[in-house]
């Protein structure tokens, strides 16, 4: 796996090495498993459930053993707690897309922030981000890139990113739509003579 | 596995096998053969029996009357094996999970592929350089980048800055008379400085450098040292050649030679010529912060685990053919001078240094050092002094001597090797106490140690504790790497071999 990883790093860093010496844009990329820890809706859930076990056990007809009805509700929690805490796809379903992408929005900002993509002279930093258990991508361009070139053109870079959830392969699909941006920038962030990459290459994005 | 995920699965374990036996005692109970033997009219629902005989058992939950056949309270095999899977497929679980989420943590940094691609990318333009200008050498263009580096910030806010015209596009002197807020940058230090890019076009040639440094800044008549990483880029005109190391090396009229002495508009004042930007030699384009922290002491006595020890050694391209030209250039078999350089030269630089470090009295070792690495060493030993610590490196032992790559030019050749050595690493304050690292566990490491030589100097090893120079004793060699005995420079590499650059493994990149 660290093999896979590190020639897909290899192969994203190339195709952003690529775009930048074509044009005056620095660009940053970043993958993260997901952008919040939402542990409250594990919480909630457990909770749920344990309320359910008890009230199966406080109105069922037949008695229980009272260690039966102790265990098994702090089981019930416990596997409530666990299924959804565990099991992405269930808790994806029960989490609000309006909480997803809010989510995703603040922790673009902080690494924005935080690695200072900011910090170019012509403001030209565009940072890429893509959250995967959020399914949503989140593109925040510096002043001087994202006055560089029409919001439709935005838009058409931002649609192509969002899209890679719906391809099979969606690292390919992030190479991919980094090599399709490659014109905009080109022509809007034409390359200047003498240029210097101005973002270091051990970006701090610990939050 | 974290602890506290293997403490919850175990939880999650135990309570489902509780939540089992109590729903379905016979299962968790029962032995092989069917020779439990539980009374059939014991159901499993325990309703009738709660009241009697719950603590038969001594461990179970349900009725208990189910238990009275025996192995009463025991975890049977089917329980054991229950309990078991339920720990192993959660194990496998979060293992597969734990795999899944890390291979999503993806951010656009360079590998060390990409590092090595770009480092063969430069040496290659060098090499290309090198066939335009002959004159061209690595070392030297480096000693000019750091010494522009360090006049602009020394002169920053002093009328000398002007000196600095032929050499910088856009000389921006302070000239702020407000005292509180004018800035005033002094003691310098260049810890390392690398080329990173080489542009070479029709009209013009262009070198980026990148510059670890740090430096004071006084304002205010308040005080605070910076840590920076920058990259500087220079270019100059095509068909410009390099000059001699003496012009390089000390800031001088490109034209005539003579100490620099410019006025506002760059005219020399000796030979009254106007040196026009990148026609005679270098000049700076552009210039960038990288990355700027407030240097604090306070982790002087912090051990960082070791990070690049494992990491594979990274030779330079061609390096077996490159050694062999060195050696024929040489006129020496290399084999047998690879054994004594790392004999003579390697290993006994490697421990003077260590030893010279752990008394903080770099003196001794003055002579086997360049200035640019004696500041930097000189620099933190005076903080270790400042904050009454002393790190001591004991019991110094080298494993493994590796050649990694060779550079030649006309003026200069140096030697990069990676070192494999351990010693007791530690630090501890004036009553001894140790206040970081370990006097007892060995501290294993690796390093890349760059020599560099005066081209066509033949000697490799001298006696150390002398002068390479007059052979007085090497008890007088100043700050400045001149013996007080024969007034020579001997800390350029012009008598034998001096250590340059010591890079660590993670941040080396060929």
């Amino acid at each position: 796996m660290d093999n896979l990883k590190n020639s897909y790093k290899k192969d994203l860093y190339s195709v952003i090495e690529d775009i930048e010496s074509n044009s005056k844009v620095e660009i940053v990329t970043m993958i993260k498993s997901q952008s919040g820890v939402y542990r409250d809706i594990s919480f909630f859930y457990g909770a749920v459930i344990l309320f359910l076990a008890y009230s199966f056990f406080m109105f069922s007809p037949p008695e229980f053993d009272v260690y039966l009805i102790y265990f098994f509700t702090i089981a019930a929690f416990v596997i409530g707690f666990s299924i959804v805490e565990f099991i992405s796809p269930i808790k994806s379903i029960l989490i609000s897309k309006k909480r997803k992408n809010k989510q995703v929005e603040i922790y673009a900002r902080a690494i924005f922030q935080k690695a200072g993509i900011r910090h170019t002279k012509d403001k030209i930093g565009v940072f890429i981000y893509v959250s995967v258990f959020e399914k949503q991508t989140y593109i925040i361009a510096d002043r001087g890139a994202e006055m560089s070139m029409p919001n439709e053109d935005w838009e058409e870079i931002k649609t192509k990113f969002q899209n890679v959830f719906s391809t099979p392969n969606f690292y390919q699909a992030v190479i991919e739509s980094l090599q399709s941006s490659k014109p905009f920038f080109s022509k809007y962030l034409p390359p200047v003579e003498n240029d210097v990459n101005e973002l270091p290459d051990n970006l701090d994005v610990d939050i | 596995m974290k602890l506290y995920k293997l403490l919850y699965i175990s939880v999650i374990a135990l309570f489902a096998f509780f939540l089992i036996n109590s729903i379905l005692p016979q299962v968790t109970s029962a032995r092989p053969g069917g020779g439990h033997s539980y009374s059939s009219g014991s159901s499993s629902s325990s309703s009738s029996s709660s009241s009697s005989s719950s603590s038969s058992g001594g461990g179970t939950y349900s009725g208990g009357s189910s238990q009275s056949g025996g192995g009463s309270g025991e975890f049977t095999w089917l329980g054991m094996l229950i309990l078991v899977s339920i720990v192993a497929a959660a194990v496998f679980i979060d293992k597969y999970v734990t795999n899944r989420k890390e291979a999503k943590e993806i951010l656009s940094t360079p590998t060390r592929e990409n590092f090595r691609e770009n480092t063969d990318k430069v040496e290659k333009a060098i090499k290309e350089l090198k066939k335009i200008d002959p004159n061209f050498s690595k070392t030297l263009f480096l000693d000019f980048a750091s010494s522009i580096y360090t006049k602009y910030h020394s002169w920053y806010d002093k009328p000398e800055l002007k000196n600095l015209v032929p050499y910088m596009l856009n000389v921006r002197i302070d000239n702020n008379k407000d005292e509180a807020i004018k800035k005033h940058i002094y003691n310098i230090v260049i810890g390392s400085i690398h080329i990173s890019e080489v542009k070479l076009q029709s009209a013009t040639q262009g070198i980026v450098v990148t510059i670890e440094a740090n430096y004071s800044v006084k304002q205010n008549n308040k005080r605070t040292r910076y840590i920076v990483t920058e990259k500087w880029n220079f270019f100059r005109d095509a068909g410009v050649l390099s000059h001699e190391p003496e012009k390089m090396r000390e800031l001088s009229c490109p034209n005539c030679g003579a100490a620099a002495n410019f006025t506002d508009a760059g005219v020399c004042e000796s030979c009254g010529t106007l040196i026009k930007p990148g026609e005679m030699q270098w000049e700076l384009l552009t210039s960038s912060i990288q990355n700027q922290e407030v240097f604090e002491t306070g982790g002087l006595a912090y051990y960082a685990p070791e990070k690049g020890t494992g990491y594979e050694t990274l030779f330079q391209k061609n390096y077996k053919n490159e050694f062999e030209v060195f050696a024929k250039n040489n006129n020496v078999e290399f084999e047998v001078w690879k054994n004594n350089f790392e004999t003579k030269v390697a290993k006994q630089y490697f421990t003077k240094i260590y030893d010279a470090w752990s008394t903080n009295n770099l003196n001794v070792v003055r002579n086997l050092l360049t200035d640019r690495l004696y500041e930097s060493f000189d620099f933190w030993i005076k903080n270790y002094k400042r904050k009454k610590l002393l790190n001591k490196l004991d019991n110094v032992k080298v494993y493994k001597v590796e050649f990694v790559k060779v550079d030649t030019d006309k003026f200069y050749e140096s030697v990069t090797i990676r070192i494999a050595a351990s010693c007791f690493d530690y630090v501890q304050n004036k009553e001894g106490k140790v206040e970081g690292g370990s006097k007892s566990i060995p501290r294993v490491f690796t390093e890349y140690w760059t020599f560099i030589r005066r081209s066509g100097v033949k000697i490799d090893d001298y006696d150390y504790s002398k002068c390479p120079n007059c052979g007085a004793p090497a008890n007088k060699i100043g700050q400045t790497g001149i013996c007080d005995y024969c007034d020579t420079k001997i800390s350029n590499g012009d008598f034998s071999w001096v250590l340059s650059i010591i890079t660590q493994d993670e941040v080396y990149k060929g």
